[in-house]
């Protein structure tokens, strides 16, 4: 069995379909919520259960501009329009690909965004996009792996 | 993206004085020589930008030859509008050594394209 460890550009998260333009950093956080509870049976030791999971992704990226009317990528006034969005609107496909791994996705609502921006000569101003998983987030049949 | 930094460096300040990487490759003077370390800036979709502090060195055995070398470079490179390249000058320094006058100006350069 061969091992790999893919670089990091093989790894990307796509937003109804499209990366960010100028993406960075694509962070995925999978936190386990957890129920206690303790019987008489469980002879004083409490008992930890999972109920769900907490599936967080922080994107971030160099503020880009497309001038092209039709974006291959999300730039910076698209980020802006789906973080601004509300309701059924608000809920976006999200996919997490691995290249040679599989492939997972779900459903997910943003749930921040920022950009930094300073005057010093040369600086690259950032955006930051937090997104949070809104239901199921699995193995998407037909993915890498 | 390939750098390109010394190579557009060269092409502007070749034509006020012969203009040399790393070490000069003539004894006549006047003559300049330019130092570089270009670091590549990525995105996860490849380089975006490559930057650089530049060291130039006018050297001349005569000090108003290499400051009006140093000037007419200077000038040069304020006046470069070439939209691939952002030049920015930080400092300027000057020494004698053995009869010998160098005067170092410092740029900072960006290439994005």
């Amino acid at each position: 069995m061969a091992i790999t460890r893919p670089e990091g550009y093989n790894i990307s998260l796509t937003i109804g379909g499209k990366t960010l333009l100028g993406r960075t950093q694509e962070d995925l956080s999978i936190a386990a919520v957890t129920k206690t509870s303790i019987t008489k049976d469980d002879l004083g030791v409490q008992q930890e259960q999972v109920v769900r999971h907490d599936v967080t992704f922080k994107v971030a990226a160099l503020l880009s501009l497309d001038s092209e009317t039709t974006h291959s990528k999300l730039d910076r006034d698209d980020v802006i329009a789906l973080a601004l969005a509300t309701g059924s609107s608000a809920v976006v496909a999200v996919q997490y690909l691995c290249t040679g791994g599989d492939t997972y996705g779900g459903s997910a609502i943003i749930t921040g965004y920022s950009e930094s921006s300073s005057g010093e000569v040369d600086s690259d101003s950032t955006i930051s996009l937090d997104l949070k998983i809104t239901g199921d987030f699995a193995k998407v049949t037909g993915g890498n792996g | 993206m390939t750098e390109n930094i010394g190579k557009h460096l060269t092409d502007i300040c070749d034509f006020y004085v012969p203009f040399y990487q790393s070490e000069a490759e003539s004894d006549v003077y006047p003559y300049a020589v330019f130092r570089h370390t270009p670091q590549e800036h990525s995105t996860k979709d490849g380089v975006y930008k490559i930057t650089s502090e530049v060291s130039i060195s006018v050297y001349s055995q005569d000090f108003d030859e290499a400051q009006a070398k140093a000037d007419a470079i200077r000038a040069a490179l304020d006046a470069d509008n070439d939209p691939r390249f952002l030049i920015h000058f930080l400092r300027q320094s000057k020494q004698r050594s053995e009869d010998v006058w160098s005067i170092e100006l410092v740029y900072y350069v960006k290439q994005t394209a």
